[in-house]
């Protein structure tokens, strides 16, 4: 009697109730129906290693991928990342480069939030040629007060042979009540 | 033989790739260690974070890794994240390793340290992580049966916060089960929580899966007082359960939406009636153990209909109903169970019961008249042919499952999604880590394969098989990227090799030099005219042409002045020459300016045709890095190929072991099903028996009664 209600335990562990309860349960009936089964084990064990080679391999086809499509001699990546955020709601950002539209994003809770909690997003991620240029980036949302609100800001830089990386850091300034945004240049 | 081999030559393959860059890399990385600043790293940090915030958690373990590899940003905080993440996905080993080693660092860290002051927010964080981590690897080795390594984590455990003893406590109790854990770690407070530290060490044992536990463990013991006072204080309390933390949370990020949205509050309150239910349950079966029969009845009549725990509820609450004479009860319900649960034990047990029980019943009632007793035959009949439909059916599972060639395809339940639904969600997309944790487990219609499911270790196998059937698709995908890259690669080939072909046609840097050359040339000259003031050097065609006549008629003057009287011609052409000087002295500032002019003109086209010339050359010499990364792709493509064959083989094997499995799921059922039938067919035996020599039967069949269920069995 207690067997057959010990093999029914399993029914609520698929059902995701109980956790631990139910692990004692399960735990004998794996010990006792396949005491240290090692084709098990390294069938697991196996499987294991092959998600941790897909994983790597995902990773390496990645940055392969990036290597190729943006050289560091010509790679640009725009970030942006907020500060506390209590004077402006994110709600999206357009990005120019020397008076061209790049990219757009409009972000969910989630996603502004997630820069809220100190998340630093890359936005724009592109080739450039050397020399000067001019990023303009417009970000729209809520102010405060609740008044939807833009602000823009506009950034000349030089791109040399190495990657380009600029941030752009909405903060709050207690000050006047409202958002900044600054432009950082990341030094590597 | 033939996997070790396959798995020597893949060690062997990655070893050598290894190999040939360790050297360039340690090296390479020894100068980024100090290249890279802390706020760079940091800043690389939080771009993990973000997607782990957004709910992209393949993106941030992809981030992590980058960081590490590319920049080589690894700092404890990205180590325990990135092993949490590990954990989260079941990489297990990985996950342990990791783990161990931080573990290990902090140990030699507060050695050396020995009692700094820890007070900082982070370095609490950071032990938090790894404690958290440790529980959750765990619970999933304690889950897989591995109680062994569960027992190894654990003992990793010095020190825990009462936020997490119950779940430690309770872990204990799994893995060292049936014994009682050998050492505990010590409760520790944070500093906020020292005024209450009393009260958090008793609450830290408050919890209902502790409690059941403990009962279990009085109950093996034949302790049953003690059992009895803790059921029944889970059944009427229910104590109340730790609360999920934010690093909990954190470290379990693919429930995390479940335990944020309004549903965790009903999961929560489920959980509670479910432990509720079992410790209600237990009490019952105990009552019937100790033959305490119309408690165990009482007890379980107010056992809700709706729950996890319904069959052997059921099935007790019969089994009390029968022994404390409820008949007509008893029967109904081991026809409700003969009828709900077709192919559980129970449900089968409860057809014998109910057979039983009415020949039983109409025995006092007809003493065994021949009517009754072909009414009672009938009865058996019909449990005969129940056993015996059941077998057959059994039959032709077996022969349809262990035919099957992918058993991921066999008696799929049908799914109450959208086709559209249906594709998106078998869709492999890049975010294979969030594919593995999302990967639903396996559905069938079969009710004989549902009933083998409920062996976990056949559960696992056939996620096992999930896992690998995902991870096949996406190296699918993966291998169509690497023949993208291929071809891309291919692309850039052929124009670096146009640039460099048209390159070695036009030299260009000759002619650039040469060009050189001739300028500077040109500018010595400018220089000497400028010095010397030479007007002339700057005369126009036209001027030229001019003083070349002048030159030419002073010459003919010279020749003719010793016949004739030249005097007057000699006047004119040196009033001629000195117009002409005078007009070249004038135009010789703007002209001299003019030519410098030109001159740095020539300067600048030059510097720019020489910038281009470089770029060629540049653009040339990125044939190497092109070639590298072409080795790189090359490297891809052949790994691909060797996972996939080693997923191939695996599959084969999962199969193979599902299989093996099943046969002796099959084989148990089977031997069940049949001593089920030969039992019934005794006890109809019996009954004819009874009919043929009414006075000499036995009133009740000695066989019947051996497969009646008593309280021992119990």
């Amino acid at each position: 009697m207690f067997n057959s209600i010990n093999s029914h335990s399993c029914i609520v562990k698929a059902s995701k109730l109980i956790a631990c309860a139910v692990l004692f349960f399960s735990a004998l009936n794996v010990a006792s129906e396949h005491p240290q089964n090692p084709s098990k084990q390294t069938l697991a064990s196996d499987l294991e290693q092959i998600k941790s080679e897909v994983l790597k391999l995902n990773r390496e086809l990645f940055i392969l991928e990036e290597d190729l499509l943006f050289p560091a001699s010509t790679q640009v990546a725009v970030f942006i990342s907020i500060d506390i955020g209590r004077f402006f709601t994110l709600d999206s950002v357009e990005l120019k480069i020397d008076s061209k539209d790049v990219t757009g994003f409009l972000y969910t809770d989630r996603q502004r939030k997630a820069l809220e909690k100190g998340g630093i997003q890359r936005i724009y991620l592109g080739n450039l040629k050397t020399g000067k240029h001019q990023l303009t980036a417009i970000f729209t949302g809520i102010d405060n007060e609740g008044r939807t609100t833009k602000q823009a800001i506009t950034h000349h830089f030089d791109k040399a042979d190495d990657a380009k990386m600029i941030e752009l850091k909405i903060d709050d300034n207690v000050a006047n009540y409202r958002a900044n945004i600054h432009v950082e240049e990341w030094a590597l | 033989m033939h996997c070790s081999a396959r798995k020597l030559a893949l060690i062997l393959f990655l070893l050598t790739v290894q190999s040939a860059s360790t050297f360039a890399q340690t090296h390479h990385n020894e100068q980024l260690k100090s290249k890279y600043s802390a706020t760079f790293k940091n800043k690389l940090y939080r771009q993990a974070l973000f997607f782990y915030f957004s709910g992209n958690y393949s993106q941030a373990l992809r981030q992590i890794s980058i960081n590490n590899q590319r920049f080589n940003a690894q700092t404890p905080k990205s180590d325990l994240f990135n092993a949490g993440l590990q954990v989260a996905i079941g990489l297990q080993q990985q996950a342990t390793k990791t783990l161990l080693a931080i573990a290990a660092q902090q140990t030699k860290q507060a050695t050396t340290a020995e009692q700094v002051n820890d007070t900082g927010k982070s370095a609490t964080s950071a032990d938090e992580l790894l404690l958290i981590a440790l529980l959750q690897l765990t619970e999933q080795q304690v889950e897989q049966g591995n109680k062994a390594q569960a027992q190894q984590l654990l003992a990793k455990i010095k020190h825990v916060s009462p936020a997490y003893y119950q779940q430690y406590y309770t872990l204990n109790q799994l893995a060292y089960w049936p014994a009682a854990p050998t050492s505990l770690a010590s409760i520790i407070a944070t500093k906020d929580q020292t005024s209450t530290q009393n009260q958090d060490n008793n609450s830290a044992l408050n919890s209902p899966y502790i409690h059941v536990n403990q009962a279990l463990f009085y109950i093996e013991n034949n302790n049953y007082p003690q059992a009895e006072n803790i059921l029944l204080n889970v059944k009427n309390n229910n104590p109340k359960q730790a609360s999920v933390t934010f690093w909990q949370q954190l470290f379990s990020p693919f429930v995390n939406e479940e335990i944020v949205n309004k549903k965790a509050t009903s999961d929560i309150l489920i959980q509670q009636q479910a432990i509720a239910d079992y410790a209600q349950l237990l009490l019952a079966q105990m009552y019937v153990k100790q033959q305490r029969y119309n408690d165990s009845f009482i007890i379980l009549k107010s056992f809700p209909q709706h729950s996890p725990y319904s069959e052997p509820a059921l099935f007790l609450f019969a089994y009390a109903a029968q022994k404390t004479q409820h008949y007509d009860m008893a029967i109904t319900l081991f026809n409700l169970l003969q009828q709900q649960y077709p192919y559980s034990n129970l449900g089968w047990q409860s057809t014998l019961l109910m057979a039983s029980q009415i020949t039983q019943k109409q025995e006092p009632l007809a003493s065994g008249t021949e009517k009754t007793l072909k009414q009672a035959l009938a009865n058996y009949q019909k449990v005969d042919v129940f056993f015996s439909t059941k077998l057959s059916a059994l039959k032709g599972f077996e022969h349809a499952f262990l035919t099957t060639d992918n058993l991921l395809n066999f008696s799929v339940k049908a799914s109450p999604l959208t086709l559209q639904e249906q594709q998106q969600k078998q869709r492999v997309d890049n975010n294979i880590i969030d594919n593995l944790a999302a990967a639903s487990p396996y559905q069938t219609s079969s009710p004989w394969l549902q009933k083998a499911l409920q062996n976990s270790a056949l559960k696992a196998d056939y996620q096992h098989l999930i896992e690998l059937d995902l991870l096949a698709r996406h190296l699918q995908q993966q291998q169509q990227k690497s023949k993208w890259l291929d071809y891309t690669l291919t692309l850039n080939k052929t124009r670096q090799d146009k640039i460099f072909t048209t390159q070695q046609q036009h030299p260009i840097s000759a002619l650039i030099t040469k060009l050189k050359a001739r300028r500077e040339q040109l500018a010595q000259i400018l220089n000497l005219v400028e010095k010397q003031q030479n007007v002339q050097a700057l005369a126009n065609a036209k001027e030229q042409k001019w003083l070349q006549s002048i030159t030419q008629s002073e010459d003919a003057l010279n020749i003719i002045k010793t016949q004739r009287n030249t005097t007057d011609y000699q006047e004119r052409l040196q009033r001629v020459n000195g117009v002409l000087q005078w007009q070249l002295s004038q135009q010789f500032i703007p002209r001299l300016w003019q030519h410098k002019t030109q001159l740095a003109s020539i300067d600048k086209q030059l510097a720019i045709a020489q910038t281009q010339q470089q770029k060629f050359t540049h653009f040339a010499n990125a044939h190497q890095s092109l070639t590298f990364i072409e080795k790189r792709q090359q490297q891809s493509a052949t790994k691909i190929n060797v996972l996939l064959n080693d997923i191939t083989h695996i599959t084969v094997q999962a199969n193979q072991q599902i299989k093996a499995t099943v046969q002796t799921f099959i084989n148990q059922q089977r031997a069940m099903l049949t001593a089920n039938l030969l039992t019934s067919r005794h006890s109809m035996a019996a009954i004819l028996e009874k009919i043929s020599f009414p006075a000499q039967a036995p009133t009740v069949q000695p066989q019947a009664r051996q497969r009646q269920t008593s309280s021992e069995d119990l």
